[in-house]
């Protein structure tokens, strides 16, 4: 993996980027920072930030426009914060305003800074406290350049002569420089003469001459921002001979980028007496600020949540992760990466359309080729969708029919979750559409796991078996489905089943009830539509509720991967509303019916059935070849027999608490009698004397283990239990992995 | 099961003796002694290791 491909899913997310305020203020400061200290009444230490941007904190502050004030979010929710009110307040509610001294060693490189005003300065005192040799050239008598005119000039250069006294450097005063010769021994020269003051020439960068400050078109208090940051490019140019531009701040383009303020109360502005704010009044104004950074993702979705790992973090712990050699390295990002619904709700409700499901997708894919994954986490729904697009899967035209304009793609679960939804379903679309069938899966599994080898090879099945079909239109029911294919197949034309139903006798399921939409469906509003119209149709007071695109929580099948997460994530969404729910996906219903909030299929609806309960896992599969062999005999009077596994007719009773722990655990009764097939025959298995077994079942993934007793023709299961890690048995070398 | 099934091998008949077992998960390798066929190497694993000890270092990979 790239970092460039890692990056390209985020790369526009600004979250923890500087506020638009900080990105309007000459000096870069961080203001928020600042607020959150003097908020907290912590006047000392938010000095010491402001003091570090500003440099001359009195100067700056006196030469302030407050440009900041243009910018702060807070200017239409009771009006902006009143920086330079509190710049002062902080300033004089400071008790311990020593200068910061870092013990750096002398360096031997020599800088002339030509003029003592702030600028000028600004430049020195950086330099010096870096360990550079400083000699500051000023033509007057004293320090403060065009400050000196000010009324308050004397309170300003006692501030800049603190400021200055952690660090040594050479200042001559009445001392002016007439031409560049005489600065021939100097390794840098900043040249810093003020407004119409004289620059040797140099009203570029040239070679070791470096023009700043008025003399350069800077505004006083841009010029000591200027100082600061052409110290940074004199040092860049003494290490490397070249330099990155400090004339102009670094590039505010982010500056606005910010969402709109949505939540914020209205406190109004804290008005600044006439002698500034006293502590109380600076920590209250302190506190208005919105401290302004994106979070709209983070703070919506309980996954990202629960990882507080920006965007920008998923993707440095991606890429890297890309890069671990086991046993040598390890991951950092594992759990996050197989935890995501992959329900785009994170990138529909970001501004700069931010992709962090399709980066953790992507990651998935590069895991998997890698071999670096933790394959528990989806075999199952590997194996369930091999079963539905391999056994399960039939394409036909319609009876009697070579080829068909219309033809119905259920998908894997509608027939698996409640068979009557899929049969009845048919014989709608075949008497009034005439359609085709292609029972089968989408592929969603795969391309939730990472799996793209799997998926083209399902996709091309379904290529073939479409265009066997004679391209018919696809009438689909599940809207995964529908992403998917629309994304893989787009020469498909696809139509929703429940834009094509009509209810033919009204017996409501609820009085009335929220229809909770798949989170596929998030841009489908046609359907949406269609969906609420059956349901009235069918006498349910349809409330006007809209989840937003949210997901049930069965997207992307993280369930494994964070059982905690998944129960959280299926509580909050089944909490949404209060009515009971009309839900059109059957992932849908059984993630809601499993939680015991009362909700119905549509297509219970429509159909005038009883919500069912939730099959088990087993009862799916068999649910598939029923309904298929249903189908194939009453509409082509033609026969299908499943393929019978040799462990297919060993008995098995559960015991209390199996068959929960089981679906769990997401283990198939398939796998359970796998491990009794295995004792059978290899004798694979441990005894006790008084008859019990353990059996086990080696998975690709999980290893089973089964503990039961043969009671006459059956096996009383008292256990079932598995464990991802796999054991070498027989040797170093004869791995079962 | 009884954490104290005293168990033996189906194929060989044998009780079992710890022994050290060698697990993969992950890239990563442990050993550890556990319950095997002294003939054949048939290894058990108890419940309560899989869903105590083993479950708690796969949780700890799974989330790095």
């Amino acid at each position: 993996m790239q970092q460039e491909q890692a990056y390209a899913f985020t790369s526009k997310c600004f979250t923890g980027d500087m506020a638009p305020c900080s990105y309007a203020c000459p000096f870069r400061m961080d203001i928020r920072s600042v607020l959150v200290k003097a908020a907290k009444g912590r006047w000392n230490s938010a000095y010491r930030e402001m003091r570090t941007a500003l440099v001359f904190p009195a100067a700056a502050t006196a030469l302030c426009g407050e440009y900041c004030a243009g910018s702060c979010l807070r200017k239409e929710h009771g009006g902006a914060l009143s920086m330079l009110a509190l710049e002062r307040a902080i300033a004089a509610l400071a008790k311990d305003k020593t200068p910061q001294n870092y013990a750096i060693p002398p360096k031997d490189e020599k800088i002339a800074v030509i003029g003592a005003g702030p600028a000028g300065l600004s430049c020195a005192l950086s330099l010096a406290q870096k360990g550079f040799r400083v000699t500051v050239f000023e033509k007057e008598s004293d320090i403060g350049g065009a400050l000196r005119k000010r009324a308050d000039f004397a309170v300003l250069r006692e501030d800049m002569l603190l400021q200055l006294s952690v660090c040594v450097f050479d200042l001559r005063l009445s001392s002016q420089i007439k031409n560049a010769a005489e600065l021939e021994g100097f390794d840098a020269v900043y040249i810093a003469t003020g407004a119409g003051g004289e620059s040797f020439g140099f009203n570029e960068q040239s070679g070791k001459f470096f023009p700043g400050g008025e003399l350069s078109g800077a505004s006083p208090a841009e010029g000591i921002a200027m100082g600061a940051r052409a110290s940074l490019a004199i040092e860049q140019y003494l290490q490397t001979g070249s330099y990155t531009r400090y004339l102009e701040p670094p590039h505010g383009e982010r500056c606005g980028r910010y969402v709109p303020v949505t939540a914020a109360d209205e406190r109004e502005k804290i008005p600044c007496p006439d002698g500034g704010y006293s502590a109380d009044e600076a920590k209250a104004e302190a506190g208005r600020c919105l401290q302004c950074d994106c979070t709209l993702c983070m703070s919506a979705c309980e996954m990202l949540k629960k990882h507080k790992k920006t965007p920008l973090k998923i993707s440095t712990d991606v890429h890297m992760d890309s890069l671990v050699r086991p046993p040598f390295t390890t991951c950092s990002i594992t759990r996050q990466t197989y935890s995501c619904n992959d329900c785009g709700y994170c990138s529909s409700i970001c501004p700069e359309d931010t992709d962090i499901g399709g980066l953790l997708r992507f990651s998935r894919a590069d895991r998997l080729k890698g071999g670096r994954y933790p394959a528990a986490f989806h075999d199952y729904w590997l194996r369930e969708m091999d079963f539905a697009a391999g056994q399960a899967a039939f394409f036909s035209p319609p009876p009697e029919k070579d080829s068909c304009e219309y033809a119905f793609f259920p998908g894997c679960r509608l027939g698996a979750s409640v068979p009557e939804h899929l049969l009845r379903s048919y014989e709608y679309l075949l008497e009034e559409y005439s359609a085709g069938l292609m029972l089968g899966c989408c592929g969603a599994p795969a391309w939730w796991a990472g799996d793209d080898e799997r998926f083209e090879a399902n996709i091309g099945r379904i290529r073939l078996g479409w265009e066997a079909l004679g391209r018919p239109k696809l009438i689909y029911a599940c809207e995964s489905c529908k992403k998917t294919l629309s994304a893989a197949l787009p020469e498909i034309e696809l139509i929703s089943l429940y834009s094509l139903l009509e209810v033919k006798e009204k017996a409501p399921l609820f009085e009335s009830a929220a229809v909770f939409d798949p989170c596929s469906a998030r841009e489908d509003g046609e359907t949406k539509a269609a969906v609420r119209s059956l349901a009235a149709a069918s006498g349910i007071a349809v409330s006007d509720f809209d989840n937003g695109g949210r997901c049930c929580g069965y997207g992307g099948q993280m369930r494994l991967a964070d059982p905690k997460l998944y129960s959280e994530i299926t509580e909050n969404r089944a909490g949404m509303a209060a009515e009971p729910y009309i839900v059109w996906c059957s992932n849908c219903r059984e993630v809601f019916a499993a939680r015991g909030k009362p909700c119905a299929h549509i297509l219970d609806a429509v159909f005038s059935l009883e919500p069912g309960r939730v099959p088990t896992l087993s009862e799916k599969k068999e649910n598939l070849i029923a309904v298929k062999k249903e189908l194939m005999k009453k509409y082509w009077n033609a026969s299908f027999e499943a393929e019978k596994a040799p462990w297919q007719d060993i008995k098995v009773s559960l015991g209390e608490g199996v068959q929960d722990k089981m679906e769990e655990l997401l283990l198939s009764l398939d796998e359970v009698k796998q491990a009794i097939y295995a004792a059978e025959t290899e004798k694979t298995a441990f005894v006790s004397d008084s008859g019990e077994m353990l059996c086990r079942h080696i998975g690709k993934a999980v290893v089973v283990w089964v503990n039961c007793a043969k009671r006459g023709d059956e096996y009383a299961v008292s256990n079932v239990y598995c464990h991802r890690m796999h054991f070498r048995e027989g040797g170093a070398e004869d791995s079962n992995g | 099961m009884d954490n104290n099934t005293e168990w033996k091998c189906m194929k060989c008949g044998e009780r079992l003796v710890p022994r050290k077992v060698v697990f993969d998960y992950m890239g990563r390798s442990f050993s550890e002694d556990f319950p095997c066929c002294p003939k054949c190497g048939l290894v058990l694993v108890p419940p309560e290791m899989a869903e105590g000890r083993m479950a708690d270092v796969e949780q700890m990979l799974e989330d790095k």
